[in-house]
């Protein structure tokens, strides 16, 4: 699209005078845009980074993100943590709970999506509502009913409370989101493959997957960054103190009794972070590459 | 060859009148949904006509009809939290669907380095409800924080964000539109498919970049532009982080928004049965504004199996 | 298509790898094994698991298992536990979460039947009574704590004033301090709930009874003193001794300690629990010194309104399968020199009379704490608050009315009488 939008400006005839500047007066705006939007978008990113080499009496003392005394304490004592494991334990744990949730979110979504979208299903329409449904109630009033399910189960005190349901598509956001993006695609593409006899398990793997990607992409991310800051329920289910994802750590030394030490939490929440900026780094070149141009007219 | 497929007008095209198929495509929901949502789910409306207590084992409370919800009627607290819960609502909305369409489109370029920018402004939705903000917000919004800073610099007074029942509000709809990176995301994947060849045949027609965006990109991206319109609506309906950090609902209870009370309800007074009839209401205040936008969706979202159908239409 | 084929088993595979993955043990406690649960900050955590680690060593065959946080959620998962009955066997708990959890004094387990396990004869008759409903000794104090005057000597240096200790003083330091700093220091600041117990302080030094009534289920004051609560609170903020509501709230919802008025000295002076004092002096920027000040009593008081209760108390589970190693856990942790030492000053000043003893043979106890607890020990206690008091719906009940009285929502009168009349209905509301 944006290649179109340039050739669009180079398709008319190069003016004269201030005219000639006009690209990179367009450009400089852009930037200029970006550069301004994006530092109030990182700021407190970078207070938080910085934040992570003061010491706790300048943070709450200036705004400014550069520390004036840097010191390693935060970070040193931030990844010690005052308990019996470091910080590396609860990475893994969070590793643990969010790899597994995302898998099978994906899986699950994109398969029930499918049915949905693609399929006359008898009562389809009060099915999707169900599904809807669930995701209009506020989870903490079924807190309460779930940990008493799980604890018929035996589960509590494990990992498979916070991504076993996650495998049977529970999540009505993230299947909603993919029918309404499987609703956007022209059937041809489909319809040709069937023609050419491929069932429909087939089209969803080799012809719809790829096509909606990003928006597979997306529900990856999602559910992973949501689920490395989810706290309530790792909370409620996990007992045991190794078991703790990062969510739980970082609120570990935050107390009533004693000051809190900032600048060790900090620390560690810029190193929480971390994992989803690299994968949005990573995937939003799947944002980036159309895809789909070359297969409609295929 | 699945026999008879054809576009059914019912509920959009569908692809194969194979319904056992489809059914099997489907059982992980059903499965799903008996197995782990639907006790929670029968279980809080049944929890809303007891006086449950959230401490004491369910089997002991008693059942109290509907007197939970006779008891909201009634309660000021509950009218002026959803007083403020609709304010913001209205007020999140459209603004942040607005901001995340436009910030989109403008990472759409092909500019260099553009992906640096994508993370950037995607930044603010990582962080979430993690436990930094908490302090870094209330740092911007201090009466000596950022923002007032700002503001003086360009020679405004300075606001009591925070401190002020009119003005609190606000720092929860700021905080709220900084994170806007998961709408942007969706609008992003929405953007990228759309077929470049209808530009490029647009180009050759001669189209201005505004009509190219009001004739194509725009109607094109109706049915991401509805996800994204249910989803924020819901999502600000059950907004929860924003006011339980930043303000504790107050002062005066002007940020009381509908999920902090429902949770305060039942993990602050204890008072399972009253939190869960609150949860319900708000379910199905939820369920009126999406039917409704389901509903209007006739009017405005534009699905592409239909403009295979209406060849020669718009 | 090549690729594609092998998309589809990386999926397959993908999904088998999540089955297994994800089935992490179901990992059940030992039967020997106790489980004990506190909140607490980092320097506590470390000092409790210590405390256990020595335990261990001490009862070979009893392995005990901690499961901590920090409070934000400890009382939402206790709570769930609780009803969930997957409780610890020994838990630790605030002082007012008796009325959610025992209120008939059998929602935990009775110590009064471990008594040759934990030395009861350590603790004084009135720590035991706040421990126990009933009849039943639900619960055995860890630490006491009252809430006392503690201000900032290198401000109130500065502004060239000796601390207050009078309630008049006190109300006239706001109008000196601002004259000699500026209208950024204020003498003394606090939450609505530092100042409600502040004005109860007030009050109770006025009845010499407790503020709130459990058996009437009202509160035991006329309406003139609710009025004089009111009073109170305007005379602070007008006087400029107590920063106003507005003033207060533009930092948001931040704990006193972390205000940046508080860490530069502007807000020189806090009303707060001697347990939890170090958190104070710790985050004040450095060359600043905090002093005890001298209670403030009205005339012929038999009562300072301190409100000295328990600041935290260790129950045991009243399903516990091991009652006599739980027992045993606690006396060592409360009575045991080994495991006073270890426990430290974590939690406050322990109750425990060698707890005490301990601790002030090693000279660990001094200084500010140390002060705290002679005033503590001189100022007359006769009253024993309901713990009712800190029910949350009664706290903010006060607070909601004094909100409105700072913000002008109330006038002066309209606030004493709401604080009457509401109070009462919420206390009839919630005793049950």
């Amino acid at each position: 699209m944006a290649s179109s939008m340039s050739q669009a400006s180079k398709s008319q005839a190069p003016e004269a005078g201030w005219r000639k500047h006009l690209p990179v007066i367009n450009a400089l705006l852009r930037y200029g845009v970006l550069i301004l939007i994006g530092f109030l978008m990182l700021y407190p990113l970078l207070w938080m980074i910085g934040g992570s080499f003061k010491n706790n009496h300048e943070i709450f003392s200036t705004i400014g993100f550069i520390p004036k005394e840097p010191t390693l304490d935060g970070v040193v004592n931030g990844w010690k943590t005052s308990t019996e494991y470091s910080f590396a334990t609860y990475l893994l744990n969070t590793f643990r709970i969010v790899i597994p949730k995302v898998i099978v979110t994906v899986i699950s979504s994109v398969v029930v999506a499918y049915g949905f979208a693609r399929f006359a299903i008898p009562g389809r329409k009060y099915l999707f509502a169900l599904l809807m449904a669930t995701v209009l109630l506020p989870k903490s009033v079924l807190l309460i009913p779930q940990y008493l399910m799980f604890r018929e189960f035996g589960w509590l005190d494990t990992y498979l409370p916070l991504y076993i349901p996650q495998a049977f598509a529970v999540e009505g956001f993230f299947v909603f989101m993919i029918i309404q993006f499987m609703r956007s695609l022209p059937l041809e593409m489909e319809e040709a493959a069937v023609m050419d006899g491929c069932n429909s398990f087939q089209v969803l793997t080799l012809i719809v997957a790829p096509v909606i990607l990003p928006a597979i992409i997306a529900v990856a991310l999602f559910q992973f960054m949501w689920s490395m800051n989810d706290f309530l329920q790792p909370l409620i289910y996990l007992s045991s103190v190794e078991k703790y994802p990062v969510a739980l750590a970082l609120k570990m030394s935050i107390d009533v009794t004693e000051a809190t030490s900032w600048n060790e939490i900090l620390a560690m929440s810029s190193i929480a972070i971390a994992p989803s900026l690299i994968l949005f780094f990573a995937a939003q070149k799947y944002f980036v590459d159309g895809i789909t141009s070359g297969a409609v007219k295929g | 060859m699945w026999p008879g497929w054809r576009s059914v007008r019912l509920w959009g095209a569908i692809m194969y009148n194979n319904r056992l198929i489809g059914s099997l495509y489907i059982v992980p929901f059903i499965i799903g949904f008996l197995l782990f949502t639907a006790f929670p789910f029968v279980a809080s409306f049944v929890l809303s006509l007891t006086d449950a207590r959230l401490q004491d084992q369910l089997g002991a409370a008693n059942f109290t009809g509907l007197a939970n919800y006779g008891e909201m009627a009634g309660d000021a607290t509950f009218q002026k939290s959803l007083g403020v819960t609709f304010f913001y609502v209205f007020v999140t909305v459209p603004l942040k669907l607005a901001f995340a369409l436009f910030i989109a489109v403008v990472l759409n370029f092909k500019l260099r380095g553009i992906g640096f920018f994508r993370t950037a402004f995607y930044l603010p939705s990582i962080l979430g409800g993690s436990v930094a903000i908490a302090v870094v917000w209330r740092f911007v919004f201090a009466g000596d924080g950022l923002i007032n800073q700002a503001l003086g610099a360009v020679g405004f007074g300075g606001v009591n964000w925070l401190g002020e029942p009119d003005t609190a509000m606000f720092s929860i709809v700021l905080l709220r539109l900084w994170q806007f990176g998961s709408a942007m995301v969706v609008f992003l994947a929405g953007l990228k498919a759309i077929p470049e060849d209808l530009y490029e045949a647009a180009d050759l027609d001669g189209a201005s970049r505004f009509k190219q965006f009001w004739m194509i990109t725009l109607p094109l991206l109706t049915p991401v532009l509805f996800f994204n319109f249910i989803m924020q609506i819901v999502q600000a309906f059950q907004e929860f982080n924003g006011p339980y950090i930043i303000t504790a609902g107050g002062p005066l209870k002007s940020s009381y928004l509908l999920p902090l009370m429902i949770y305060e309800e039942a993990f602050k007074y204890f008072n399972l049965g009253y939190s869960s009839a609150l949860s319900w209401v708000l379910f199905v205040i939820i369920a009126i504004f999406t039917a409704v936008a389901f509903w209007s969706q006739k009017h405005w979202v534009f699905y592409a199996q239909e403009r295979d159908d209406q060849k020669g239409g718009h | 298509m090549g690729t594609f084929v092998n998309r589809r088993h990386l999926l397959a595979g993908a999904g088998a790898a999540a089955a297994l993955a994800g089935c992490s043990p179901k990992q059940k406690a030992s039967d020997s094994e106790l489980r004990i649960s506190w909140w607490g900050g980092s320097s506590n955590h470390r000092a409790t698991l210590e405390a256990l680690r020595l335990f261990e060593d001490a009862n070979p065959g009893i392995s005990v298992k901690g499961e901590y946080t920090g409070f934000s959620g400890h009382l939402e998962r206790l709570t769930t536990q609780l009803a969930g009955d997957t409780a610890p066997d020994v838990m630790q708990i605030n002082w007012y979460w008796q009325t959610l959890f025992s209120r008939d004094g059998k929602g935990f387990f009775d110590l009064n039947g471990l008594k040759d396990l934990i030395d009861l004869s350590q603790f004084d008759a009135r720590t035991l009574q706040m421990g126990t409903t009933n009849g039943h000794l639900n619960a055995l104090a860890v630490t006491n704590a009252a809430r006392l005057f503690y201000f900032n000597a290198t401000t109130f240096e500065r502004a060239g004033m000796g601390l207050p200790s009078t309630w008049d003083e006190l109300k006239a330091t706001g109008a000196v301090m601002r004259k000699a700093l500026g209208e950024a220091y204020y003498p003394i600041d606090g939450t609505f709930q530092d100042f409600i117990a502040l004005a109860r302080s007030y009050v109770v030094q006025k009845t010499g009874k407790p503020l709130v009534d459990t058996a009437g289920k009202r509160l035991n004051c006329a309406p003139e003193d609710m009025r004089e609560v009111a009073q109170l609170y305007s005379d602070l903020t007008a006087g400029h001794t107590w920063p106003a509501a507005q003033v207060r709230a533009s930092y948001g919802n931040v704990p006193q300690q972390e205000m940046r008025p508080w860490i530069n000295g502007e807000y020189a002076g806090a009303y707060q629990w001697n347990s939890a004092i170090d958190k104070y002096t710790d985050t004040l920027a450095p060359g600043q010194t905090v002093k005890l000040a001298a209670y403030p009593l009205r005339d012929g008081v038999t009562d300072a309104g301190l409100l000295y209760r328990p600041a935290m108390m260790f129950v045991i589970n009243r399903n516990c399968k091991q009652p006599e190693a739980a027992a045993k856990l606690i006396n060592f942790l409360l009575n045991d020199p080994e495991g006073v030492r270890a426990m430290g000053l974590m939690r406050g000043v322990p109750v425990s009379a060698i707890a005490q003893k301990t601790l002030k043979d090693d000279g660990l106890l001094d200084g500010l704490k140390l002060e705290s607890e002679a005033q503590i020990a001189n100022l007359p206690k006769t009253v024993l608050e309901s713990p009712y008091f800190e029910h949350p719906r009664v706290r903010d009940g006060f607070q909601d009315i004094l909100e409105g009285l700072g913000y002008g929502r109330l006038t002066q009168k309209e606030a004493g009488a709401r604080l009457y009349g509401d109070i009462n209905a919420i206390l009839h509301r919630v005793i049950r």
